[in-house]
């Protein structure tokens, strides 16, 4: 068995019976069990269940079996619901929820053949990009210990960093999937929004939220799109979509380079990112600059807009037919304010207010409208980009991983995190998160941005790049970071 | 009524679509269940739940629209409505706030003095209900019951066009008669699928301008309408006579005690952070989907009026009330087709129908003469065979029974007496017994002539025509 | 703070409050940019609301909903009095 392989060499070991699903699913779970304690990217490790399951497969693998996925594990972000398991959100709010159903992603992983190893530490309701505001305490960069591992799919990028997991589901409404993969040096995916169900994936911001897989390579997080994407009449907001396809190899793309994404970037990412665009260059590709407007106001705006819809999808919190309820009360309303209070972090109930402000009667206009309306010019603008070139090429972070604790008290400064992954999602675009080289020791990613529902070019690109370049292949030596 | 001040009403009207499911999920919609047991994932607001718009519910409210006449949306939006109360288990309503689906038409109103008034309709739109909270089951608690949450509503709201509780009331029951007609809503009142909220003012009589407001909430009969309405103009009346303000507020009407009370304290914000709800897109009615709907829908209130007009000749008043109601028209259109007279049947039915359903508090829905029964009698007076007075006679008694109109007619020897010479045989045996009624009738008192038509109509036990009775005898008297 | 149903308490209330300045500066930002013509955009994705077709499926269980629910009796959920009942 070895540690980091993709799911094509685990698939063809379960198939040569090299070892089988069940020793398969304990080694990974050695590996949680070995340094989770440390990283924290588990909030819940579903030993048991995850081993009757793989047993299961090892029973049919005698008869054929066509779920491409079969016997492969997995790791959900606990804001997707699971069946039987704790679904947390990593809220004080939620930490004794058991859904009472599976979220579409986790039924179609499922289906596929995967074998849940259980369910990883996140921002509280996905709200962070430190992974600090969880209530079950802080991930911690498999790098470096001492750094955060992004957020809010903190614990689904360091679980796969760390070798824990193969597969991770991850969830992306600012960054979320696309910052951690950065900073922990994985490939993540934010899928266009549409493309996978949001059903069952507790919500943050209902207008921006999106599902979406991490994983060691472009291919597997391919692999893991496949089993999540498709259209899900249980969400009205879901497109009606085909199917994402690999293009053939080696088309000739135009890609496009903001400018304007550059100014301000720590200059040894700028390099690893200059690299890599000759690095496209030289596969045949021709680099063309694009504008794209507007960036730092989007941070605003999304700030707006996120909040003002996290601050009513929060309000079903209130202690009446699940999550937290206060001990004592005196009457009803004490009964929300103390349930409520004690159930957020700081964090959350600094959105939910800030939220409630903007949609408030005389802040309507100038706050969420107006911030509507730049989301309107930023996702032309992205638009009218894509009409000169098929993909572009942008930074994710500012800076590698920061220490932990360096920012939380500084909203502001953490939001400016960020300020490239934002854009992006205000215009519901597909972007692929994949390393691209190294900062002082850390991580650092770029961003491939296609057009709406053109994940099988940005996936293509990605892959490309991965098969000249092997800074995905590199790995932290936790044995030597954290002693065994 | 005080009639130095003018009343001013407008009314909203929540009525509960006559759908399967729910609005936004696939929970059966069902009237007296267990607590919570209609109740599912997207109900309860389980976090990481849904909401998917149900399309009937859709095609309701178009139907609706297409009947008033009104403008359909081709593009709009759901909003969030957001407040804290422990029976809207998301937080917010999901309803329709700057973008209804249906907006401005008009609804004929028709009212007790046989006039009939056009109310404006602003808008009408789609939204969810909310649970129940029950307060006095439990001594500690409040127990919610998030069955009726999801259910389908269509919020219809008015013009302040109505000047009387009347009107108010005839309003609420036109309304009622359109949706039940269109088989949009069961009409149900007792279970609450329809419920009014009254908007009442009151100014100077002769003003324009429009006085401060209050808001009596979900009342659901007709009669308690008027009730609450008359109570609320009364009191405004009194309070403005003493020189005292009228407060914007919300009220309720207590049907026991026969008042409202301010629900004050109840509304826990009246800022509701209205904005559109990210988890559902814009809904476009293509004109395919009204035209599917329009085709769907039964024969409108006004389309079936202009058809009595045209093919049965009668007055457009009458053709107007024979429309107010659905179970009217069909009773009417049953019976014209067993091949009675349009108009003695129309008669019939908004006369002595009318008032036998009044009189037993029944309505057209379950009259108990069929149409057939009514048909044969309105035929028989038609021919002739039935005298006016005897055919109540026997419409009394097929109120009452399944028998048909001739067999009664066989089994009781009703049939006119128009046999002319059986008849003078009649008259002229009264002429002979009279002798003193006579010559007084001779010497010009021809008041008397009545008295000489009852004795022959007693005679012939009721089965004569008094008209071809009078001619006989003024022929025998020579006057 | 009401509209939210959020007690603070005075540290957090401090706290937030200072932040809840430095982010309203922050949004503030917004102004800079001319709107004026732009419509709002609520999706990015120009995609239109499905409809279900109405077919009521019974799949609900009580019991599983309230074995997760804070407090229940005979069915229902309970919660501390509601008292702005006349």
């Amino acid at each position: 068995m070895r540690l980091y392989a993709g799911v094509q060499e685990l698939r063809r070991d379960l198939h040569e019976r090299k070892y089988s699903a069940t020793e398969l699913a304990q080694f990974y779970l050695d590996r949680i069990s070995a340094f989770n304690d440390r990283i924290n990217c588990f909030i819940t490790v579903d030993e048991e269940g995850c081993l009757e399951r793989a047993a299961e497969f090892d029973r049919q693998f005698g008869s054929s079996t066509n779920q491409p996925l079969c016997g492969i594990p997995i790791a959900h972000k606990d804001l997707f619901c699971t069946a039987g398991l704790p679904t947390t959100c990593a809220s004080n709010m939620l930490k004794s929820f058991i859904a009472p159903y599976d979220a579409t992603v986790v039924k179609r992983t499922s289906d596929e053949g995967t074998v849940s190893l259980g369910k990883t530490n996140m921002d509280e309701f996905a709200m962070g990009s430190s992974n600090e505001t969880s209530f079950f305490g802080p991930v911690r960069n498999p790098w470096n210990p001492n750094r955060v591992p992004g957020g809010s799919s903190g614990g689904a990028a360091a679980a796969v960093a760390s070798g824990m997991t193969p597969l991770a589901t991850g969830s992306d409404t600012g960054g979320s999937i696309r910052q951690p993969a950065s900073l922990c040096g994985v490939t993540g995916l934010k899928p266009t929004y549409g493309r996978v169900s949001r059903f069952g994936m507790i919500a943050f911001a209902s207008s921006l939220d999106q599902g979406g897989p991490m994983a060691h390579s472009a291919v597997d997080v391919y692999e893991l799109l496949a089993a999540m994407e498709g259209h899900d009449p249980f969400d009205s907001t879901s497109a009606d979509v085909s199917k994402t396809v690999l293009p053939e190899s080696n088309q000739a793309l135009v890609i496009g380079y903001p400018e304007a994404f550059f100014d301000g970037l720590d200059k040894h990412i700028a390099g690893c990112i200059e690299e890599a665009r000759a690095k496209f260059e030289a596969l045949g590709h021709t680099i063309k600059l694009v504008e794209l407007p507007h960036v730092e106001a989007a941070i605003a705006a999304y700030y707006v807009l996120s909040s003002a819809e996290a601050s009513t999808n929060l309000a079903r919190y209130d202690g009446v037919r699940y999550g937290h309820r206060a001990a004592e009360s005196d009457d009803l309303i004490d009964m929300y304010c103390k349930s409520r209070t004690e159930g957020f972090g700081l964090e959350v109930k600094r959105r939910i207010l800030t939220g409630t402000y903007s949609l408030s009667v005389g802040y309507f206009d100038a706050y969420y409208l107006k911030a509507q309306k730049i989301r309107r010019l930023v996702r032309d603008g992205f638009l009218a980009a894509f009409e000169n070139v098929d993909l572009i090429l942008a930074p994710v972070t500012p800076s590698p991983a920061f220490e932990i604790a360096s920012l939380n008290t500084q909203p502001i400064e953490m939001y400016r995190q960020d300020l490239y992954t934002i854009p992006v999602s205000l215009a519901g675009l597909p972007a692929l998160s994949l390393p691209c080289g190294f900062v002082d020791g850390l991580p650092v990613g770029m961003q491939l941005i296609g057009p709406h529902f053109a994940e099988g070019a940005v996936l293509g690109g990605g892959i490309a790049f991965q098969n000249v370049t092997d800074w995905h292949d590199q790995h932290p030596d936790l044995e030597a970071t954290l002693g065994s | 009524m005080n009639t130095a001040w003018e009343p001013v009403i407008g009314i909203e009207i929540h009525v509960q679509l006559a759908t399967e499911s729910k609005i936004f999920s696939s929970t059966p919609v069902e009237f007296g269940a267990e607590p919570n047991v209609r109740a599912n994932l997207v109900d309860l607001a389980m976090p990481g739940a849904l909401p998917v718009l149900n399309e009937e519910a859709v095609a309701m409210a178009v139907k609706f629209g297409l009947a008033i006449g009104a403008e359909i949306s081709e593009t709009c939006i759901f909003d969030r409505k957001n407040y804290f109360y422990p029976d809207l288990p998301k937080g917010y309503q999901i309803s329709q706030f700057e973008s209804p689906i249906v907006g401005r038409g008009q609804l004929p109103v028709f009212l007790d003095d046989g006039s009939v008034r056009e109310i404006s309709i602003t808008r009408a739109h789609l939204e969810e209900d909310a649970g129940k909270s029950i307060h006095d089951r439990f001594s500690q608690h409040t127990g919610i019951d998030l069955n009726r949450a999801g259910t389908p509503l269509l919020e219809v709201v008015t013009e302040p066009d109505m000047r009387s509780a009347a009107e108010a009331a005839a309003c609420f029951r036109q309304l009622h008669a359109l949706v039940s007609w269109l088989e949009i809503c069961d009409g149900n009142l007792a279970e609450g699928s329809m419920r009014c909220d009254a908007n009442v003012s009151v100014r100077p009589a002769g003003d324009t301008g429009f006085g401060e407001r209050t808001e009596i909430k979900n009342i659901n009969s007709f009669r308690f309408v008027e009730r609450a309405v008359n109570h609320e103009i009364e009191r405004q009346i009194d309070i403005l006579e003493h020189g005292g303000e009228i407060v914007r507020e919300t009220r309720q009407y207590d049907a026991t005690r026969d008042m409202t009370f301010s629900m004050r304290g109840k509304e826990l914000s009246d800022d509701y952070r209205y904005f559109p709800d990210p988890d559902l897109l814009p809904l476009r009615i293509t004109k395919s989907f009204r035209d599917s709907v329009r085709a769907s829908m039964p024969e409108l209130p006004r389309q079936k009026l202009d058809r009595f007009v045209t093919d049965f000749g009668i007055d457009r008043e009458v053709a107007a009330r024979l429309t107010s109601d659905r179970e009217i028209a069909t009773y009417f259109e049953a019976t014209v087709a067993l091949g009675a007279a349009p108009l003695l049947s129309a008669n019939w039915i908004l006369g002595d129908v009318a008032a036998a359903l009044n009189r037993d508090e029944r309505d057209y829905s379950d009259v108990p003469v069929s149409a057939q029964q009514l048909a044969d009698l309105v035929k028989r007076l038609e021919d002739q065979t039935l005298s006016s007075n005897l055919a109540k006679d026997v419409f009394d008694t097929i109120w009452s029974s399944d028998e048909s109109v001739d067999e009664i007619i066989d089994r009781r020897g009703l049939r006119q007496l128009s046999d002319v010479d059986e008849l003078s045989d009649l008259v002229q045996s009264v002429v002979t017994a009279h002798p003193e009624q006579v010559e007084q009738i001779r010497g010009g008192a021809t008041k008397v002539m009545g008295f000489l038509v009852g004795q022959v109509m007693k005679a012939s036990l009721g089965k004569a025509d008094p008209r071809q009775v009078n001619e006989l005898l003024k022929r025998m008297l020579n006057i | 703070m009401a509209l939210s149903q959020l007690a603070l308490d005075t540290e957090d209330k401090q706290k937030l409050s200072l932040d809840l300045d430095a982010i309203i500066h922050f949004i503030e930002m917004m102004s800079q940019v001319d709107t004026e013509g732009v419509e709002p955009l609520a999706h990015a994705v120009d995609l239109e609301q499905p409809l279900r077709e109405d077919r009521a499926v019974d799949e609900i269980d009580r019991g599983v909903f309230q074995s997760i629910a804070p407090q229940t009796a005979d069915g229902f959920y309970l919660v501390p009095k509601v008292l702005d009942q006349h």
